[in-house]
């Protein structure tokens, strides 16, 4: 299973891929690199890394990035990576993300939706009943792009979006998406410390989220409370 | 021809992206040089129209209500509170405090302006002035 945990509205994703790379004690397994990425490198522990890389452990692949894709590179990226995928023969993506809404500090329980084409293949291991469908909606930035790809490839994908803080790291969003999702045994992790550690998650990550923001103001990301005007 | 078009556009649209890019970078320099300077934390907040008037929210992670210092300064509010992250302690070699200047929208009621906080969340919520003069739609 291949995981897309790219950073996004809330940087949903990101904090549970984090959440999953650390409680699996998943291992880097390949280093993604690209000449249109801005010239940055994360130094740990004496090494240097790039800042977007690939966990694994068993059948699981986690992707996450130090840095937002830039806007005009998330079509080309998208697609080279899910030609990736395809090749590698994953049985699915599972790809997270967050759903802006100014009602969000309202709620202790984000609501979870989501978008698949295999309906099929997902409903034997998450119960979808309890997520609410993406209706009639726009989905912006590089979880845009990436999932048009896989769907185009006929991978069987799951998007998954939980009602998030705009612009602030949400890592209640991203327990709540991880809870809807622990029935899949390779997303299976306690979210006890996620939820633990929220409030220290919200601090390491907020210059990221700043960058993101940023990011996603370029790719038009308001456009996601906007709704669709024709029916194609 | 059409095809001259759509390169020419592209590249300019990059050159856009890029000048953003930029001035984005450069504002975000001058934050952490004045966070580091100040021994502080910019929080991120956000600001919103409201029906009555706006809402500001201030993320500000472990913080409780009684630690937090708002002061009211006419067109602006300074937000003061101690920060307990043990990273940014870690990453700036000593103790820091979440420290913001809110620019209020013009036409507050000042007197209307309330605070609440909740999980970390600081929200001031305030209502427009009221007055002005209805117009007669003919």
């Amino acid at each position: 299973m291949f995981f897309d945990g790219m950073p996004d509205t809330g940087l949903v994703g990101t904090i549970a891929a984090q959440h999953i790379v650390a409680s699996k004690n998943m291992t880097l397994s390949t280093r993604i690199d690209s000449d249109l990425l801005p010239p940055v490198a994360v130094v740990k522990n004496m090494d240097l890394l790039e800042p977007m890389a690939l966990y694994r452990s068993g059948d699981l692949s986690v992707l996450t990035s130090e840095v937002p894709i830039p806007t005009e590179i998330a079509k080309p990226f998208a697609k080279e990576l899910v030609g990736w995928i395809s090749g590698k023969k994953f049985r699915a993506v599972i790809s997270l993300g967050g759903v802006a809404d100014p009602k969000r500090p309202e709620t202790d329980n984000p609501e979870v939706l989501y978008v698949t084409n295999a309906a099929k293949v997902f409903s034997s291991e998450v119960d979808l009943s309890k997520l609410k469908p993406l209706g009639s909606a726009f989905l912006v930035g590089f979880k845009a792009a990436f999932l048009l790809e896989c769907f185009r490839a006929q991978v069987p994908t799951l998007g998954v979006f939980a009602q998030s803080f705009p612009n602030y790291p949400d890592p209640g969003a991203s327990a709540s998406a991880l809870g809807a999702l622990s029935s899949m045994k390779e997303l299976k992790v306690d979210l006890t410390e996620l939820v633990k550690s929220g409030e220290e998650m919200r601090v390491r990550f907020r210059d990221l989220m700043r960058r993101t923001t940023g990011e996603m103001e370029r790719a038009q990301k308001s456009r996601e409370l906007e709704s669709p005007s024709l029916v194609v | 021809m059409s095809f001259w078009l759509l390169d020419e556009s592209n590249d300019r649209f990059r050159k856009m992206m890029a000048e953003a890019r930029r001035m984005e970078d450069r504002t975000l320099r001058a934050l952490k040089e004045f966070e580091h300077a100040q021994g502080c934390m910019v929080p991120l907040y956000e600001l919103r129209a409201t029906p009555e008037g706006y809402t500001i929210t201030v993320d500000m992670p472990g913080v409780k209500k009684d630690e937090v210092t708002l002061l009211f300064q006419g067109d602006y509010i300074a937000v003061t509170a101690p920060c307990v992250s043990e990273a940014e302690k870690k990453r700036q070699g000593r103790k820091v405090r979440y420290f913001i200047d809110l620019a209020l929208p013009r036409g507050m009621d000042e007197k209307s302006i309330k605070a609440s906080m909740k999980g970390g969340l600081l929200r001031i919520d305030m209502k427009k002035a009221v007055g002005g003069r209805q117009l007669k739609i003919e």
